[in-house]
Parts: C-alpha cells; sequence; structure tokens
C-alpha cells in the first residue's frame, strides 16, 4: 500500500474515496459545527497509523472504526468539559436538543435532534450497520441499553417519516 | 399482596426493534407473533419502525468542503497534494451489513411476512366495535413466490375486496355525520397492507401499482384524522373527495369482481 510508504497522493486517493462517508459520520454523530474537524483529526490519525494497518478487513471498515473510536473520544472529552464546567452529571444520556413533533422536518434533521445517547446508538446500528455488542464495546455500555436506546430513537423518529 | 398487572400489549411494544431485528429467541418471537396477530397498534408501529430503519439506511454521504483536504494536507506535510476524482465506491464489510439489515416482508424470513401481511390482510368487517381479526385469513405467498401464483392472486384480491368495504363504509360515514375512530384504526392496517404489496412482487402489475398508490395516499389521510372526527372538516372531506376523484371504489371493482377468491367463503 503506497500510502502506508508515505505516498501523500496515494492517501489523497484514499481521502477521496471514503471522505464523504466519514464527514457524514461525523455529521451525525457530533453535529454540523465539528464535521469538518473531527474529518481532519480522523484523516491525520489515519495517516499517522496506517503502518499498523494489516489488511486483515478492508480499509473502510478500519477507517470507519477508527473514526467512530476517535468521535467518541472527542464527544466523551467534550461532554466531561461541559460537566464540569456546569456542574452538572452524566450528560451523556441527556436530551440536549430534545425532539420535537415538528412535521415537516427532514429526517435528517430529526436524527440530530435525537437525545445523545439514542443518536450515537441510533447512527452506529441503523445507519452504518454495527451490530449491539460492537456498540456496547464502543460506548461502554451494556447490549440491553444499546438495545433500548435504539429502540427509543426509532420510536421518536417514526413521527418524522412523512 | 398483590402482583402488578404488566399488560402484554406493553412487554411487546418495547421489544417491537428487537423483533425486527431477528433478535427475539424462537419462543419470544413465536409469542410476539401471536401477540401480533390481535393488535393492530403493534402491527402499524412495526411498520413504522421498519420504515425508519429503511429511511436510515438510505441517508446518503456528503463530501465536506474543499477546505477540509487542505488542512489535513497542511498538516501531514503535502501541502501541494491536490484531489483527483474519486474512484468507484469500492464497498465494504459495514456497507454489505447495512445493507443486508433493510428487510421487506416479501424477501425476508417467511415468518416476518406470515405475521405482517397474511394476519394484516385478513381483516373481516372494518365496522366490528372493536378491531379484532376474524378467524378468515388468508396465508402470505412463501417469499419468492411467482406474481402468477394463485396465492398472490388471493391476497391482492382480498385485500382489494376489504379496503373497497372500508372505503365504502367511510364515504357512507362521512355523508351521515358519524365517523369514528374505527375507521382510522382499521385504515391504518390497511395501509400497512398496502405499502407491504407495493414493496411485493405484486405491485409488478403497473396498473396495480398505480392503483396501491392511489390507496396509500388515501389511506394515509384517513389514518391521519383524529379518534373523534366532525364529518364536516377539511380532512374528512379531502379524504371522501380523493375517494372520487381518483375514482378508487370502480377501479377496485375492476381487479377485484365479485365472485373473487377473496370473497368466496366470507360470511
Amino acid at each position: 500500500m503506497l500510502a502506508a510508504a508515505g505516498d501523500a497522493h496515494a492517501f489523497a486517493r484514499l481521502y477521496r474515496e471514503h471522505a464523504g462517508r466519514i464527514h457524514s459520520l461525523a455529521r451525525r454523530m457530533a453535529g454540523d459545527d465539528d464535521a469538518d474537524e473531527l474529518t481532519q483529526d480522523v484523516f491525520v490519525r489515519a495517516w499517522e497509523k496506517l503502518r499498523t494497518f494489516r489488511g486483515e478487513s478492508a480499509f473502510g471498515t478500519w477507517l470507519h472504526r477508527l473514526a467512530v473510536n476517535l468521535i467518541l473520544a472527542k464527544r466523551q472529552q467534550s461532554s466531561t468539559r461541559r460537566a464540569r464546567n456546569a456542574g452538572d452529571e452524566a450528560l451523556e444520556w441527556t436530551p440536549a436538543k430534545a425532539a420535537q413533533p415538528e412535521l415537516a422536518m427532514d429526517f435528517e434533521t430529526a436524527v440530530k435532534r435525537l437525545p445523545d445517547g439514542a443518536r450515537q446508538i441510533f447512527v452506529l446500528f441503523d445507519v452504518e450497520g454495527y451490530r449491539h455488542e460492537e456498540i456496547a464495546g464502543m460506548l461502554g455500555v451494556s447490549v440491553g441499553t444499546s438495545k433500548s436506546q435504539l429502540h427509543r430513537a426509532r420510536m421518536i423518529l417514526r413521527e418524522h417519516l412523512g | 399482596m398483590t402482583e402488578p398487572v404488566t399488560d402484554p400489549h406493553d412487554e411487546w411494544t418495547a421489544r417491537l426493534s428487537e423483533y425486527l431485528d431477528d433478535e427475539l429467541s424462537p419462543g419470544e418471537r413465536a409469542g410476539f407473533e401471536e401477540h401480533l396477530r390481535d393488535c393492530i397498534t403493534c402491527r402499524v408501529t412495526l411498520e413504522q419502525l421498519r420504515a425508519v430503519t429503511v429511511r436510515a439506511a438510505a441517508l446518503g454521504n456528503r463530501d465536506p468542503g474543499p477546505h477540509v483536504w487542505a488542512e489535513i494536507a497542511r498538516r501531514i506535510g503535502a501541502p501541494d497534494v491536490t484531489l483527483e476524482a474519486p474512484p468507484p465506491d469500492a464497498g465494504d464489510e459495514l456497507a454489505a451489513r447495512r445493507a443486508r439489515r433493510i428487510r421487506f416482508p416479501w424477501v425476508q424470513a417467511g415468518a416476518a411476512a406470515a405475521a405482517v401481511l397474511a394476519l394484516g390482510i385478513g381483516i373481516g368487517r372494518w365496522s366490528t366495535p372493536t378491531p379484532r381479526l376474524p378467524t378468515e385469513r388468508v396465508e402470505a405467498p412463501a417469499p419468492g413466490t411467482s406474481m402468477n401464483s394463485d396465492a398472490y392472486r388471493v391476497a391482492v384480491a382480498q385485500h382489494l375486496t376489504r379496503t373497497e368495504t372500508l372505503l365504502t363504509s367511510f364515504r357512507a360515514e362521512a355523508a351521515g355525520g358519524q365517523v369514528d375512530g374505527t375507521a382510522r384504526d382499521w385504515a391504518g392496517q390497511m395501509l400497512t397492507n398496502t405499502r407491504l404489496l407495493l414493496d411485493s412482487p405484486a405491485a409488478d402489475d403497473p396498473k396495480l401499482r398505480t392503483l396501491l398508490e392511489d390507496l396509500e395516499l388515501v389511506l394515509a389521510q384517513i389514518a391521519a384524522l383524529p379518534r373523534q372526527t366532525d364529518p364536516n372538516t377539511t380532512e374528512v372531506d379531502l379524504a371522501r373527495r380523493a375517494v372520487e376523484e381518483k375514482q378508487l371504489l370502480p377501479r377496485m371493482q375492476t381487479l377485484a369482481p365479485a365472485g373473487s377468491p377473496a370473497t368466496q367463503g366470507e360470511s
């Protein structure tokens, strides 16, 4: 793999192939404001770690997992910082932006307005194709929590199918 | 001390997603399908959740602006490297998994089709005071069955016959000033069945597909009516006029004539 050997042109081709998916993942998981920066962080981290990619899975799968881990870690740091500043507790599962029953709301917008925990699990399971066991491992929650948050997200989103 | 009474409906409602994702044990699945047999609310909710999963899997990706790569290139020490046109989608394991998750009853395990379509299509008289299904049901054709088979013809004909009954009664009730929540409940169920048929090989027939699409719109209008509806409201009038203007009743009669397998044997 040329990119792993330090070929920036080869890496640019990989970026071109995968940037849309990584950026969309970041947008859905963390919001529009942070998506650009997170995408940059993911690809810079990928560039740094390319030598460790052994080709046991598709590059897209490896990159995607790296992206999910990085986005979740950044979100966790951000939540911790907000919690410290606000003297709040357990922001992870609080609905920062409550879903509102706006019938005309675009489905993508409705996803963004889901409570944080439910949104992350919904995006990882229904949009990205991860299994509950994988999600539970990534988020540090139980499989049961992953299932119940997914159901919660779907029940909210069914109001926005219009 | 009295044991708290758990409503079995609540228990199953919370597990609709697990059923949809095929994560129930065989015993639980059988129990759920037994519940589904008599619960219109769960059938409709299940179909809505299925629609959410389909919509989620269909969400597209959007490339970031050029400034994103420019910053990456700077950070990796290659500021002069520009982007080339993207190659065709190579795909990967996650994408394949996601595609496999999009399930429609006609192409997934027969159990789902049996639970939703077959049970839903066996609707019976919609004017029954409580919305329970009759004992007669049309079994769903097995997945992969040809559209030319009797099974599909019977399923389609029965659906059209019963939707015709619903719309005829709705029209009469709207004219007589007695529209109640029963029409809405049955329309919701028939809407689910209509969508299932639209996703099935039965909809390969262009004439039938057009009819089902028109039915979908009208049934959605009726299903969205409040439980206690003033028959003089604009919503009722719009639904009633849509039935007339789209000539739904004569079109259904043409495609599901009296004496078809659907109507034979009904009491």
